[in-house]
Protein backbone atom coordinates (compact mmCIF):
# COMPACT_ATOMS: atom_id res chain seq x y z
CA UNK A 1 0.00 0.00 0.00
CA UNK A 2 1.12 3.58 -0.57
CA UNK A 3 1.39 5.46 2.41
CA UNK A 4 0.30 9.12 2.55
CA UNK A 5 3.82 10.26 2.44
CA UNK A 6 5.14 8.59 -0.31
CA UNK A 7 1.60 9.79 -2.17
CA UNK A 8 2.30 13.36 -1.79
CA UNK A 9 6.38 12.48 -2.58
CA UNK A 10 5.09 10.87 -6.04
CA UNK A 11 3.07 13.66 -6.72
CA UNK A 12 5.44 16.12 -6.22
CA UNK A 13 7.43 14.47 -8.61
CA UNK A 14 5.39 14.39 -11.39
CA UNK A 15 4.28 17.77 -10.52
CA UNK A 16 8.43 18.69 -10.78
CA UNK A 17 8.74 16.65 -14.19
CA UNK A 18 5.67 18.82 -15.58
CA UNK A 19 6.59 21.89 -14.73
CA UNK A 20 10.06 21.15 -15.77
CA UNK A 21 9.39 19.30 -19.04
CA UNK A 22 6.02 21.17 -19.44
CA UNK A 23 6.74 24.83 -19.01
CA UNK A 24 10.41 25.63 -18.64
CA UNK A 25 12.18 23.36 -20.91
CA UNK A 26 10.14 24.06 -23.97
CA UNK A 27 11.65 27.94 -23.62
CA UNK A 28 11.52 28.91 -26.82
CA UNK A 29 8.06 28.67 -27.10
CA UNK A 30 7.73 31.28 -24.91
CA UNK A 31 9.14 34.22 -27.02
CA UNK A 32 6.00 34.48 -28.77
CA UNK A 33 4.72 35.06 -25.71
CA UNK A 34 6.75 38.32 -25.34
CA UNK A 35 6.14 39.53 -28.46
CA UNK A 36 2.83 39.10 -28.69
CA UNK A 37 2.62 41.37 -25.59
CA UNK A 38 5.17 43.99 -26.62
CA UNK A 39 4.05 44.16 -29.66
CA UNK A 40 0.41 45.17 -28.17
CA UNK A 41 2.04 47.12 -25.93
CA UNK A 42 4.27 48.64 -27.93
CA UNK A 43 1.85 49.62 -30.22
CA UNK A 44 0.37 51.75 -27.82
CA UNK A 45 3.00 53.80 -26.83
CA UNK A 46 3.80 54.20 -30.56
CA UNK A 47 0.28 55.77 -30.92
CA UNK A 48 0.49 57.88 -27.67
CA UNK A 49 3.95 59.29 -28.65
CA UNK A 50 2.87 60.27 -32.30
CA UNK A 51 0.25 61.52 -30.37
CA UNK A 52 2.29 63.13 -28.25
CA UNK A 53 4.40 65.25 -31.24
CA UNK A 54 0.97 65.99 -33.43
CA UNK A 55 -0.05 67.57 -29.81
CA UNK A 56 -3.24 66.27 -29.46
CA UNK A 57 -1.98 64.09 -26.05
CA UNK A 58 0.21 65.76 -23.85
CA UNK A 59 0.70 63.06 -21.18
CA UNK A 60 2.43 59.39 -21.08
CA UNK A 61 0.49 56.18 -21.13
CA UNK A 62 0.39 54.41 -17.47
CA UNK A 63 0.70 50.91 -16.77
CA UNK A 64 -3.43 50.56 -16.21
CA UNK A 65 -3.48 52.28 -19.87
CA UNK A 66 -1.39 49.73 -21.44
CA UNK A 67 -3.55 47.03 -19.18
CA UNK A 68 -6.59 48.10 -20.53
CA UNK A 69 -5.31 48.46 -23.87
CA UNK A 70 -4.28 44.85 -24.06
CA UNK A 71 -6.92 43.25 -22.34
CA UNK A 72 -9.47 45.88 -23.97
CA UNK A 73 -10.97 43.19 -26.54
CA UNK A 74 -13.53 44.33 -28.75
CA UNK A 75 -16.45 46.50 -28.83
CA UNK A 76 -19.94 44.22 -29.25
CA UNK A 77 -20.50 43.79 -33.44
CA UNK A 78 -23.89 44.28 -34.05
CA UNK A 79 -24.00 42.81 -37.92
CA UNK A 80 -27.14 45.02 -38.48
CA UNK A 81 -24.46 48.07 -38.24
CA UNK A 82 -23.03 48.79 -41.78
CA UNK A 83 -19.46 48.61 -40.38
CA UNK A 84 -17.87 45.76 -41.05
CA UNK A 85 -16.67 42.64 -38.72
CA UNK A 86 -13.16 43.81 -37.94
CA UNK A 87 -10.79 41.09 -36.50
CA UNK A 88 -9.42 41.76 -33.31
CA UNK A 89 -6.03 40.49 -33.44
CA UNK A 90 -4.94 41.72 -30.04
CA UNK A 91 -7.57 39.45 -28.51
CA UNK A 92 -7.47 36.15 -30.74
CA UNK A 93 -3.72 35.76 -31.04
CA UNK A 94 -2.82 35.58 -27.13
CA UNK A 95 -5.80 33.58 -26.80
CA UNK A 96 -4.99 31.14 -29.82
CA UNK A 97 -0.80 31.13 -28.79
CA UNK A 98 -2.21 30.03 -25.05
CA UNK A 99 -4.35 27.49 -26.71
CA UNK A 100 -1.11 26.38 -29.11
CA UNK A 101 0.82 26.42 -25.23
CA UNK A 102 -1.85 23.94 -23.95
CA UNK A 103 -1.64 22.19 -27.44
CA UNK A 104 -0.60 18.14 -27.12
CA UNK A 105 2.09 18.33 -24.25
CA UNK A 106 -0.25 15.98 -22.00
CA UNK A 107 -1.04 13.50 -24.75
CA UNK A 108 2.33 13.91 -26.01
CA UNK A 109 3.70 13.45 -22.54
CA UNK A 110 1.41 9.77 -22.46
CA UNK A 111 2.93 8.95 -25.42
CA UNK A 112 6.53 9.35 -24.68
CA UNK A 113 8.34 9.24 -21.15
CA UNK A 114 5.21 10.03 -19.24
CA UNK A 115 3.72 6.52 -19.90
CA UNK A 116 6.84 5.14 -17.58
CA UNK A 117 5.97 7.97 -15.42
CA UNK A 118 2.55 6.79 -15.17
CA UNK A 119 3.39 3.45 -14.59
CA UNK A 120 5.41 4.45 -11.47
CA UNK A 121 3.09 7.19 -10.14
CA UNK A 122 0.41 4.36 -9.82
CA UNK A 123 -2.99 5.92 -10.41
CA UNK A 124 -4.50 7.96 -12.90
CA UNK A 125 -6.19 10.25 -10.94
CA UNK A 126 -2.31 11.63 -9.62
CA UNK A 127 -1.25 12.33 -12.94
CA UNK A 128 -4.87 13.71 -13.95
CA UNK A 129 -4.14 16.41 -11.45
CA UNK A 130 -0.95 16.83 -12.20
CA UNK A 131 -1.71 17.71 -15.48
CA UNK A 132 -4.65 20.40 -13.96
CA UNK A 133 -1.93 21.94 -12.25
CA UNK A 134 0.72 22.36 -15.19
CA UNK A 135 -2.30 23.51 -17.19
CA UNK A 136 -2.85 26.45 -14.34
CA UNK A 137 0.78 26.85 -14.23
CA UNK A 138 1.24 27.48 -18.37
CA UNK A 139 -1.90 29.84 -17.66
CA UNK A 140 -0.04 31.74 -15.10
CA UNK A 141 3.37 31.87 -16.60
CA UNK A 142 1.95 32.73 -19.79
CA UNK A 143 0.26 35.69 -17.89
CA UNK A 144 2.87 36.72 -15.56
CA UNK A 145 5.12 37.21 -19.22
CA UNK A 146 2.83 39.42 -20.65
CA UNK A 147 2.18 41.80 -16.92
CA UNK A 148 6.64 41.48 -17.13
CA UNK A 149 6.61 43.07 -20.42
CA UNK A 150 4.01 45.48 -20.43
CA UNK A 151 5.85 46.37 -16.70
CA UNK A 152 9.26 46.73 -18.96
CA UNK A 153 7.56 48.74 -21.94
CA UNK A 154 5.60 51.13 -18.99
CA UNK A 155 8.79 51.57 -17.32
CA UNK A 156 11.00 52.45 -20.38
CA UNK A 157 8.25 54.86 -22.31
CA UNK A 158 5.19 55.55 -19.81
CA UNK A 159 4.10 55.71 -16.51
CA UNK A 160 4.19 53.46 -13.51
CA UNK A 161 0.76 54.16 -12.56
CA UNK A 162 -2.50 52.51 -12.84
CA UNK A 163 -4.94 55.32 -13.58
CA UNK A 164 -6.54 55.46 -16.37
CA UNK A 165 -5.41 58.76 -18.60
CA UNK A 166 -8.52 60.39 -20.04
CA UNK A 167 -6.99 61.87 -22.61
CA UNK A 168 -5.85 58.70 -24.12
CA UNK A 169 -9.50 57.40 -24.04
CA UNK A 170 -9.83 57.89 -28.05
CA UNK A 171 -6.64 55.92 -28.29
CA UNK A 172 -7.19 52.61 -26.56
CA UNK A 173 -11.15 52.95 -26.67
CA UNK A 174 -11.65 52.97 -22.92
CA UNK A 175 -13.81 55.37 -21.25
CA UNK A 176 -15.16 55.11 -18.33
CA UNK A 177 -16.40 57.72 -15.92
CA UNK A 178 -14.50 58.21 -13.15
CA UNK A 179 -11.19 57.46 -14.35
CA UNK A 180 -9.67 57.84 -10.88
CA UNK A 181 -11.66 54.67 -10.00
CA UNK A 182 -9.77 51.41 -9.85
CA UNK A 183 -13.09 49.18 -9.67
CA UNK A 184 -12.11 48.04 -13.24
CA UNK A 185 -8.85 46.50 -11.76
CA UNK A 186 -9.87 43.11 -10.72
CA UNK A 187 -12.02 42.66 -14.14
CA UNK A 188 -8.49 43.28 -15.87
CA UNK A 189 -6.31 41.72 -13.65
CA UNK A 190 -8.59 38.32 -12.71
CA UNK A 191 -11.02 37.66 -15.09
CA UNK A 192 -8.16 36.87 -18.45
CA UNK A 193 -6.62 34.87 -16.17
CA UNK A 194 -9.39 33.20 -14.85
CA UNK A 195 -11.34 32.69 -18.13
CA UNK A 196 -8.04 31.94 -19.81
CA UNK A 197 -7.85 28.82 -17.21
CA UNK A 198 -11.32 27.66 -17.86
CA UNK A 199 -10.87 27.33 -21.51
CA UNK A 200 -7.41 25.66 -21.33
CA UNK A 201 -8.76 23.09 -18.65
CA UNK A 202 -11.82 23.13 -21.31
CA UNK A 203 -9.47 21.96 -23.83
CA UNK A 204 -7.49 20.07 -21.63
CA UNK A 205 -10.39 17.74 -20.55
CA UNK A 206 -11.57 17.83 -24.33
CA UNK A 207 -8.02 16.27 -25.15
CA UNK A 208 -8.92 12.78 -23.01
CA UNK A 209 -11.97 12.71 -25.80
CA UNK A 210 -10.82 13.51 -28.89
CA UNK A 211 -7.68 14.12 -30.50
CA UNK A 212 -5.75 17.29 -29.63
CA UNK A 213 -6.17 19.25 -32.57
CA UNK A 214 -9.78 18.71 -32.22
CA UNK A 215 -9.82 20.81 -28.73
CA UNK A 216 -7.65 22.95 -30.06
CA UNK A 217 -10.01 23.42 -33.18
CA UNK A 218 -13.03 23.54 -30.42
CA UNK A 219 -11.34 26.68 -28.16
CA UNK A 220 -10.33 28.52 -31.23
CA UNK A 221 -14.05 28.55 -32.28
CA UNK A 222 -15.20 29.42 -28.99
CA UNK A 223 -12.98 31.92 -28.55
CA UNK A 224 -13.25 33.76 -32.61
CA UNK A 225 -16.89 33.47 -31.40
CA UNK A 226 -17.02 35.46 -28.50
CA UNK A 227 -15.40 38.00 -30.33
CA UNK A 228 -18.07 37.87 -32.70
CA UNK A 229 -20.91 37.58 -30.67
CA UNK A 230 -21.44 39.63 -26.91
CA UNK A 231 -23.15 36.67 -25.04
CA UNK A 232 -22.40 35.25 -21.80
CA UNK A 233 -22.45 32.21 -23.31
CA UNK A 234 -19.71 32.74 -24.41
CA UNK A 235 -16.52 32.79 -21.97
CA UNK A 236 -14.45 34.79 -24.11
CA UNK A 237 -16.62 37.67 -23.35
CA UNK A 238 -15.64 37.48 -19.68
CA UNK A 239 -11.87 38.57 -20.50
CA UNK A 240 -12.59 41.27 -22.68
CA UNK A 241 -13.08 45.22 -20.84
CA UNK A 242 -14.66 46.92 -23.55
CA UNK A 243 -17.46 44.94 -22.67
CA UNK A 244 -17.21 44.57 -18.84
CA UNK A 245 -19.72 46.92 -16.41
CA UNK A 246 -16.65 49.48 -16.38
CA UNK A 247 -16.31 50.25 -19.90
CA UNK A 248 -20.12 49.73 -21.55
CA UNK A 249 -23.46 50.57 -19.54
CA UNK A 250 -24.91 46.85 -18.89
CA UNK A 251 -22.07 45.34 -19.93
CA UNK A 252 -20.36 41.90 -17.48
CA UNK A 253 -19.81 42.32 -14.44
CA UNK A 254 -17.16 40.86 -12.52
CA UNK A 255 -18.68 38.30 -9.85
CA UNK A 256 -20.77 36.13 -12.47
CA UNK A 257 -18.27 36.09 -15.45
CA UNK A 258 -15.80 34.87 -12.18
CA UNK A 259 -18.17 32.26 -10.68
CA UNK A 260 -18.56 31.04 -14.59
CA UNK A 261 -14.90 30.88 -14.97
CA UNK A 262 -14.50 28.58 -11.79
CA UNK A 263 -17.66 26.60 -12.85
CA UNK A 264 -16.11 25.55 -16.07
CA UNK A 265 -12.46 24.95 -14.59
CA UNK A 266 -13.74 22.53 -12.01
CA UNK A 267 -15.96 20.93 -14.67
CA UNK A 268 -13.63 20.73 -16.75
CA UNK A 269 -11.20 18.88 -14.40
CA UNK A 270 -13.64 16.54 -13.26
CA UNK A 271 -14.50 15.19 -16.25
CA UNK A 272 -11.62 15.01 -17.65
CA UNK A 273 -10.42 13.21 -15.06
CA UNK A 274 -13.72 10.34 -15.39
CA UNK A 275 -12.58 10.30 -19.42
CA UNK A 276 -8.97 9.84 -18.28
CA UNK A 277 -9.64 6.72 -15.85
CA UNK A 278 -11.14 4.79 -18.91
CA UNK A 279 -8.92 6.26 -21.52
CA UNK A 280 -6.57 3.82 -23.64
CA UNK A 281 -3.10 4.41 -23.63
CA UNK A 282 -1.61 3.15 -27.40
CA UNK A 283 0.94 4.87 -29.60
CA UNK A 284 -0.76 7.01 -31.24
CA UNK A 285 -2.83 10.03 -30.06
CA UNK B 1 2.56 -12.87 -7.53
CA UNK B 2 0.16 -14.49 -9.65
CA UNK B 3 -1.85 -12.84 -13.15
CA UNK B 4 -4.90 -14.05 -13.72
CA UNK B 5 -6.44 -12.51 -17.73
CA UNK B 6 -9.58 -13.59 -17.63
CA UNK B 7 -12.08 -13.32 -20.96
CA UNK B 8 -10.42 -10.63 -21.88
CA UNK B 9 -11.63 -8.66 -25.15
CA UNK B 10 -10.55 -5.27 -26.62
CA UNK B 11 -12.56 -3.14 -29.07
CA UNK B 12 -11.41 -0.05 -30.20
CA UNK B 13 -13.76 1.52 -32.24
CA UNK B 14 -15.29 -1.35 -34.99
CA UNK B 15 -11.79 -3.63 -34.40
CA UNK B 16 -11.36 -6.50 -31.77
CA UNK B 17 -8.05 -6.47 -30.71
CA UNK B 18 -8.23 -9.11 -28.22
CA UNK B 19 -10.76 -11.49 -28.19
CA UNK B 20 -11.52 -13.75 -25.06
CA UNK B 21 -7.99 -13.95 -24.06
CA UNK B 22 -7.20 -16.27 -21.20
CA UNK B 23 -4.37 -16.97 -19.35
CA UNK B 24 -2.75 -16.90 -15.61
CA UNK B 25 0.92 -16.36 -15.15
CA UNK B 26 2.78 -16.99 -12.12
CA UNK B 27 6.00 -15.73 -10.64
CA UNK B 28 9.41 -17.13 -11.70
CA UNK B 29 8.96 -17.76 -15.06
CA UNK B 30 9.18 -15.71 -18.15
CA UNK B 31 6.69 -16.19 -20.36
CA UNK B 32 6.41 -15.99 -24.05
CA UNK B 33 3.86 -14.37 -26.59
CA UNK B 34 3.67 -15.20 -29.72
CA UNK B 35 1.17 -14.76 -32.49
CA UNK B 36 1.08 -13.22 -35.84
CA UNK B 37 1.22 -9.09 -36.56
CA UNK B 38 -1.68 -7.46 -35.67
CA UNK B 39 -2.85 -10.90 -33.17
CA UNK B 40 -3.25 -8.46 -30.22
CA UNK B 41 0.39 -8.98 -28.66
CA UNK B 42 1.69 -5.85 -27.63
CA UNK B 43 -2.28 -5.07 -26.57
CA UNK B 44 -2.28 -7.80 -23.93
CA UNK B 45 0.85 -6.49 -22.92
CA UNK B 46 -0.34 -3.04 -22.65
CA UNK B 47 -3.42 -4.14 -20.92
CA UNK B 48 -1.92 -6.41 -18.03
CA UNK B 49 0.64 -2.97 -17.39
CA UNK B 50 -3.15 -0.89 -17.04
CA UNK B 51 -2.18 1.09 -19.73
CA UNK B 52 -5.67 -0.22 -21.39
CA UNK B 53 -8.76 -1.13 -20.14
CA UNK B 54 -10.54 -4.12 -21.27
CA UNK B 55 -14.13 -3.72 -22.93
CA UNK B 56 -14.68 -7.34 -21.06
CA UNK B 57 -13.52 -9.74 -19.16
CA UNK B 58 -11.03 -8.92 -15.87
CA UNK B 59 -7.28 -8.80 -14.96
CA UNK B 60 -6.48 -9.10 -11.68
CA UNK B 61 -3.03 -9.42 -9.77
CA UNK B 62 -2.63 -10.83 -6.66
CA UNK B 63 -6.42 -10.77 -6.96
CA UNK B 64 -6.27 -6.53 -7.11
CA UNK B 65 -8.75 -6.20 -10.38
CA UNK B 66 -7.34 -3.65 -12.80
CA UNK B 67 -8.74 -0.56 -13.44
CA UNK B 68 -10.78 -0.90 -10.03
CA UNK B 69 -8.94 -1.66 -7.13
CA UNK B 70 -5.60 -1.09 -8.76
CA UNK B 71 -4.71 0.97 -11.72
CA UNK B 72 -1.76 -0.24 -12.67
CA UNK B 73 0.54 -3.16 -11.44
CA UNK B 74 1.90 -2.21 -7.92
CA UNK B 75 5.48 -3.20 -9.10
CA UNK B 76 6.31 -3.22 -12.95
CA UNK B 77 8.78 -2.44 -14.95
CA UNK B 78 7.63 -2.21 -19.03
CA UNK B 79 9.26 -1.78 -22.21
CA UNK B 80 6.34 -1.55 -24.91
CA UNK B 81 7.44 -1.21 -28.65
CA UNK B 82 10.06 1.81 -28.69
CA UNK B 83 11.53 3.33 -25.73
CA UNK B 84 10.94 6.88 -25.24
CA UNK B 85 12.99 8.98 -23.15
CA UNK B 86 13.74 12.66 -22.75
CA UNK B 87 15.91 13.73 -25.73
CA UNK B 88 17.59 16.36 -24.34
CA UNK B 89 19.04 14.28 -21.26
CA UNK B 90 21.54 11.39 -21.21
CA UNK B 91 20.81 8.19 -20.32
CA UNK B 92 21.43 8.32 -16.79
CA UNK B 93 19.33 11.44 -16.07
CA UNK B 94 16.67 9.80 -18.10
CA UNK B 95 16.77 6.95 -15.42
CA UNK B 96 17.49 9.04 -12.23
CA UNK B 97 14.27 11.36 -13.55
CA UNK B 98 12.10 8.02 -13.73
CA UNK B 99 13.53 6.79 -10.75
CA UNK B 100 12.76 9.46 -8.82
CA UNK B 101 9.39 9.24 -8.87
CA UNK B 102 9.23 6.25 -6.25
CA UNK B 103 12.59 6.43 -4.79
CA UNK B 104 12.71 2.86 -4.72
CA UNK B 105 16.56 2.58 -6.13
CA UNK B 106 19.97 5.02 -6.04
CA UNK B 107 22.25 6.05 -8.27
CA UNK B 108 24.71 3.08 -8.05
CA UNK B 109 21.56 0.73 -8.76
CA UNK B 110 20.58 2.96 -11.40
CA UNK B 111 24.36 3.20 -12.99
CA UNK B 112 24.18 -1.33 -12.42
CA UNK B 113 20.95 -1.57 -14.23
CA UNK B 114 22.59 0.89 -17.31
CA UNK B 115 26.18 -0.89 -17.31
CA UNK B 116 24.15 -4.99 -17.45
CA UNK B 117 22.75 -3.39 -20.69
CA UNK B 118 25.77 -2.66 -21.93
CA UNK B 119 25.89 0.77 -21.70
CA UNK B 120 27.69 3.52 -19.53
CA UNK B 121 26.63 5.46 -17.01
CA UNK B 122 29.12 8.52 -17.69
CA UNK B 123 28.04 8.51 -20.94
CA UNK B 124 27.67 12.11 -21.90
CA UNK B 125 25.96 12.11 -24.87
CA UNK B 126 22.35 13.05 -25.00
CA UNK B 127 20.09 10.56 -25.40
CA UNK B 128 18.66 12.03 -29.24
CA UNK B 129 22.59 11.21 -29.88
CA UNK B 130 22.26 7.63 -28.98
CA UNK B 131 21.76 4.35 -31.97
CA UNK B 132 18.53 2.64 -31.75
CA UNK B 133 20.46 -0.83 -30.13
CA UNK B 134 21.56 1.91 -27.30
CA UNK B 135 17.78 3.32 -27.02
CA UNK B 136 16.53 0.26 -26.49
CA UNK B 137 19.14 -0.86 -24.13
CA UNK B 138 18.24 2.10 -22.28
CA UNK B 139 14.38 0.91 -22.88
CA UNK B 140 15.61 -2.11 -20.83
CA UNK B 141 17.18 -1.09 -18.60
CA UNK B 142 14.61 1.53 -17.34
CA UNK B 143 12.45 -1.50 -17.25
CA UNK B 144 14.68 -3.53 -14.54
CA UNK B 145 16.44 -1.23 -12.92
CA UNK B 146 13.99 -0.61 -9.94
CA UNK B 147 13.97 -4.67 -9.62
CA UNK B 148 10.23 -4.82 -10.33
CA UNK B 149 7.96 -7.72 -9.42
CA UNK B 150 6.55 -8.16 -12.88
CA UNK B 151 8.51 -7.08 -16.00
CA UNK B 152 6.89 -6.79 -19.53
CA UNK B 153 9.04 -5.90 -22.18
CA UNK B 154 7.67 -6.17 -25.63
CA UNK B 155 9.97 -6.59 -29.00
CA UNK B 156 13.33 -6.22 -26.54
CA UNK B 157 15.53 -7.36 -29.27
CA UNK B 158 14.60 -5.07 -31.75
CA UNK B 159 17.17 -2.83 -33.24
CA UNK B 160 19.82 -5.53 -31.09
CA UNK B 161 23.14 -6.49 -32.20
CA UNK B 162 24.08 -10.40 -31.91
CA UNK B 163 25.54 -9.49 -28.76
CA UNK B 164 22.98 -7.43 -27.60
CA UNK B 165 20.37 -10.09 -27.86
CA UNK B 166 22.67 -12.26 -26.07
CA UNK B 167 22.41 -9.59 -23.25
CA UNK B 168 18.61 -9.95 -23.04
CA UNK B 169 18.55 -13.42 -22.69
CA UNK B 170 21.46 -13.26 -19.92
CA UNK B 171 19.25 -10.37 -18.42
CA UNK B 172 15.90 -12.63 -18.58
CA UNK B 173 17.65 -15.16 -16.81
CA UNK B 174 19.20 -13.13 -14.21
CA UNK B 175 15.25 -11.28 -13.65
CA UNK B 176 14.03 -14.96 -13.35
CA UNK B 177 16.67 -16.27 -10.53
CA UNK B 178 16.41 -12.69 -8.66
CA UNK B 179 12.76 -13.14 -8.90
CA UNK B 180 12.32 -16.72 -8.28
CA UNK B 181 9.54 -15.60 -5.78
CA UNK B 182 8.03 -12.60 -7.67
CA UNK B 183 9.34 -12.29 -11.32
CA UNK B 184 7.59 -12.97 -13.99
CA UNK B 185 8.60 -11.54 -17.13
CA UNK B 186 6.97 -11.45 -20.56
CA UNK B 187 8.37 -10.96 -24.00
CA UNK B 188 7.38 -11.51 -27.34
CA UNK B 189 10.24 -13.94 -29.09
CA UNK B 190 10.41 -17.46 -29.32
CA UNK B 191 12.68 -18.72 -27.29
CA UNK B 192 13.06 -22.31 -25.75
CA UNK B 193 13.84 -22.04 -22.40
CA UNK B 194 10.93 -19.47 -21.62
CA UNK B 195 6.57 -20.88 -21.73
CA UNK B 196 5.31 -19.92 -24.70
CA UNK B 197 1.65 -18.48 -25.66
CA UNK B 198 0.02 -17.93 -28.83
CA UNK B 199 -2.65 -15.48 -29.59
Amino acid sequence: MYSNDKSKRNFFCLLKHDAAIGILRPILKWLPVILIFAASGGYLLAMVEASAESGTVSSKATLGDMLAYVFQGKTPYNPEDKESFSIPFGYLLPNLYLAYLIGNYPVKDLLGTGQQILLRTQTRARWWLSKCAWCAGTVLAFYLVGYAVMLVLTAAGGELSLRLTPELGNLHGMYTEDPSSMAWLPSAFVLPIATSLALSMLQLGLMMLIKPVGAYIAVAVIVSASAYFYTPLLIGNYSMLLRSVHFMPGGLGFWLPLMADIAITLISAAAGLLAFRRYDILDKA
Amino acid sequence: MKIEVQNVTKRIKDATVLDRICLTMESGTVYGLRGKNGSGKTMLMRAICGLILPTEGTITIDGERMGQEISFPRSVGALIETPSFLPGYTGLRNLQILASIQRRVGKEEIEDSIRRVGLDPADKRKYKKYSLGMKQRLGIAAAIMEKPDLVVLDEPINALDEKGVELVRDILREEKERGASSSPAMIKKNWNCFRMRYL
